[in-house]
């Protein structure tokens, strides 16, 4: 095994150039891969990241609103019926909506979710990990207040929105009294909170509810308490689909979307890999050749075939590990420059991106195949040299 | 004599697996870029085609939200209503404005059960989609008719087990109504899979009183569509108090759409492009391996005369050559990857996904990759034109 690894590096340092570039090829085709593949990861991470903060005991109840059919949607009557199931430790109903915000004459779409004021806090906080910056929660009794997302506060419109302005949402005045941290999520921070009612009161719609985010009581089975609401809502609006999410369903629909995203882009960057390799194949002849004597020397002096074979495959091999291990290292710097230049330009946590131990591993173990396999060729070659001829060369 | 010829003929295989492989890096990387922007463009000239087809005299008017929510919870719009209707029919400039109810219901048909996108819509709608619809068979239905639908191509073919024709009954949310009508297939799935009806059925049908979720507006001409469009929605924020909906022209829509794939095909061939980067470096190293091999010959050379230059020239020319045969091939092996792509989005998307090479990015490729052979080369051919004639002459 040593004499293996002794002679492969020999060789390698011979024609240092060609080594380096051989290398170089399977590095940048690694660097591609992991680079790509690090953000998908990034995303998958984040995304399960931000529904474990939810909690695994919470249930998110949606109207399907697929060209929403109004005036069958959830309301407050389905809200009271899933207080009294079993199980239920606390229910917060949403009517979420895109009305038309302004600021200093300035106007533009802009999301406005409607919370019960008793509730906000506690939902947002508790369930959803959501933290101020600036100001109180919604209080109960609040009617034309609002509180602001991180970027409604700072550039979604053209001059800031400070505590204590006022902004109008469909024509009426709401003071600003809170302002939420950055959460990187664009459909949080681009939102603003207000009393449910008064929403509800602005937008005509008494008593129509968009979402309802239910978290289970502690011992309770979540699965359980999910098909009771199920129920319940069927029971109600016959013909009408709700979704009704556990967290964990909601992290498998995403985690599998952005798979695909991950599978597209990486097999994109592999492209780059396989070239590589051919670059492997092309060096690995050139040293067959050149060493055709060395190869009658092996032979001549009793190597078996399969030695012969092995030294090439190992060779070609330790390309692969070399470019892969160098082209895993820089797939990680950039990926660390891609997140530092999301969070300056996207915001903290819209993108990051993540290269895991089994990512390098996989990258490690797939140039070294890589590698072996562009050798096959040469080797096979190596091996076939009638050792006379070899020697006579 | 005959060893010679043995040795020479070996040495010719050994080269030619050598170009061969040197060739196929850029090969494979010009390829995948060619296949990558041929996605992109295919789908550009698809959407402007389709958009030219619906005309640049048209103004999309919806409530903010109602198309796509993004990933949050689903957010409520405020629909319109008729007091919307009244206010646009006063603009001047305005030709035909046709209110719509858009929604997606369950259609059975025996037992089978799938979801449609219902398109309810007037006389001034169904005169419109005329412009850029063309019926196969049967008619298209009047306005008056309650329990009357026409139907896209996929919902006659391919949505349900049994091919529905003219005369054929659909339930729709419970409701039956009657197939007066099939439309000619556009070739993807989402459009040839709606079904049209009155708007007083799909109003009454989905209980939402006089409603309205879309409004289509046709300017009187292609000249006044900016200056119409400003007006809507001056007036539509007067009447609704907040700008809680959106106005688009054709135009605008072609540009945002022309934005998205500007993006992804950049991505694609930025991607693939590291292929090409990765052949260019093979390139070098193949370069590189025939100036040590031939450094006698490169002696000889400087020694009959050759300038520093000349030798500078033949290298580069070489590694260029190299570039461009790999990328003409690349281009051959990226039409057929392209084509092959394009059969495959046929199947999963429908007959419109197509994918397309202009000259442009033939020549572009082309360029391109002989701008790589020559860069990977410049090196090497450097290092030739720099060798000491001496020294070389005396390399074994």
């Amino acid at each position: 095994m040593l004499q293996y690894i002794e002679l492969s590096l020999k060789n390698l340092s011979y024609r240092k150039a060609r080594a380096i570039l051989t290398t170089l090829g399977v590095i940048i085709g690694i660097t591609a891969v992991v680079s790509m593949v690090s953000i998908g990861e990034g995303m998958t991470k984040a995304v399960r990241e931000q529904f474990e903060a939810f909690g695994t005991n919470k249930i998110l109840v949606t109207s399907t609103m697929e060209y929403g059919v109004r005036g069958k949607g959830l309301t407050d009557g389905d809200v009271s019926n899933i207080e009294d199931i079993v199980g239920v430790e606390f229910v917060s109903p949403m009517y979420s909506v895109a009305a038309g915000g302004e600021f200093k004459g300035e106007e533009k779409v802009i999301t406005v979710w409607g919370l019960d004021p008793g509730k906000a806090e506690r939902t947002f906080s508790d369930v959803g990990g959501y933290r101020l910056l600036k100001g109180r929660w919604l209080e109960p009794g609040d009617r034309n207040v609002v509180v602001l997302g991180y970027r409604v506060h700072d550039d979604f419109f053209k001059s800031k929105v400070e505590l204590g302005n006022s902004i109008k949402i469909q024509g009426e005045k709401f003071r600003v009294v809170g302002i939420f941290k950055e959460t990187g999520d664009p459909e949080h921070d681009e939102a603003v909170m207000v009393n449910i009612d008064k929403l509800r009161e602005l937008m005509g719609r008494e008593k129509s509810v968009t979402a309802i985010v239910v978290r289970v009581k502690p011992g309770y089975d979540v699965d359980e308490v999910r098909q009771k609401i199920e129920d319940s809502l069927e029971r109600r609006h016959e013909g009408v689909e709700f979704d009704v999410f556990t967290s964990q369903q909601l992290i498998n629909a995403i985690s599998s979307s952005l798979k695909v995203i991950q599978v597209v882009f990486g097999g994109i960057a592999g492209v780059s890999l396989i070239v590589g390799g051919i670059g492997i194949a092309n060096t690995m002849i050139m040293n067959v050749v050149e060493r055709t004597q060395e190869i009658g020397i092996m032979k001549a002096t009793g190597a078996t075939n399969s030695q012969v074979m092995r030294i090439f495959l190992f060779e070609s091999g330790v390309f692969g590990f070399f470019g892969g291990m160098i082209g895993v290292l820089i797939g990680y710097i950039i990926s660390t420059i891609i997140n530092e230049l999301a969070e300056n330009y996207l915001g903290p946590g819209v993108l990051t991106t993540a290269v895991t131990p089994s990512l390098a591993f996989y990258a490690i173990s797939f140039a070294i195949l890589a590698g072996v396999i562009s050798g096959l060729y040469p080797a096979y070659k190596a091996v076939k040299l009638d050792p006379v001829e070899a020697l006579r060369a | 004599m005959i060893e010679y010829i043995k040795y020479s003929f070996r040495n010719m295989v050994q080269r030619k697996s050598r170009t061969f492989l040197t060739l196929s890096g850029i090969v494979i990387g010009i390829a995948v870029i060619v296949a990558m922007i041929s996605i992109g463009e295919g789908m550009r000239r698809t959407v402007n085609e389709q958009l030219d087809k619906v005309g640049a005299d048209k103004i999309y008017v919806s409530p903010a939200g109602f198309f796509g929510g993004g990933f949050g919870p689903p957010k409520e719009f405020v629909p319109f209503g008729n007091a919307e209707l009244r206010e646009i029919n006063t603009i001047p400039g305005v030709k035909k404005v046709a209110p719509m109810y858009f929604a997606s219901a369950k259609v059975k048909v025996g037992t089978e059960e799938v979801t449609a996108n219902i398109i309810g819509g007037t006389e001034e709608g169904i005169e419109l989609y005329r412009e850029f619809l063309t019926l196969k068979e049967g008619r298209y239905i009047d306005e008056t008719e309650t329990e009357a639908v026409f139907i896209g191509y996929y919902v006659s073919k391919g949505m349900f087990e049994k091919e529905i024709r003219v005369g054929d009954y659909l339930e729709i949310s419970g409701k039956k109504f009657r197939v007066t009508g099939i439309i000619e297939e556009i070739g993807s799935k989402p459009d040839d899979s709606q079904i049209y009806m009155s708007i007083k059925a799909a109003q009454s049908l989905f209980d939402v009183g006089d409603d309205i979720n879309f409004i289509m507006v046709q300017a009187d001409s292609k000249g006044v569509v900016g200056e119409v469009s400003k007006k809507i929605e001056e007036r539509l924020k007067k009447l609704r108090g907040g700008k809680d909906f959106e106005v688009l022209t054709t135009e605008d829509q072609a540009g945002q759409i022309n934005q998205v794939l500007d993006i992804l095909t950049f991505v694609l061939g930025g991607i693939a492009s590291v292929s090409l980067l990765v052949g260019g470096v093979i390139i070098m190293n193949t370069m590189l391996m025939s100036v040590i091999e031939r450094t006698r010959e490169i002696g000889i050379m400087k020694a009959t005369g050759a300038t520093n230059y000349r030798i500078l020239g033949v290298f580069l020319a070489e590694s260029s050559l190299v570039g461009l045969v790999g990328g003409a091939v690349g281009i051959i092996f990226g039409l057929v990857t392209s084509k092959m792509i394009e059969e495959i989005g046929q199947f999963y998307i429908g007959t419109l996904f197509e994918t397309y090479v202009s000259v442009t990015v033939l020549i572009g490729a082309l360029i391109f990759s002989i701008i790589v052979g020559s860069a990977s080369g410049a090196y090497p051919a450097w290092k030739a034109a720099k060798l000491d004639p001496v020294e070389a002459l005396r390399y074994e």
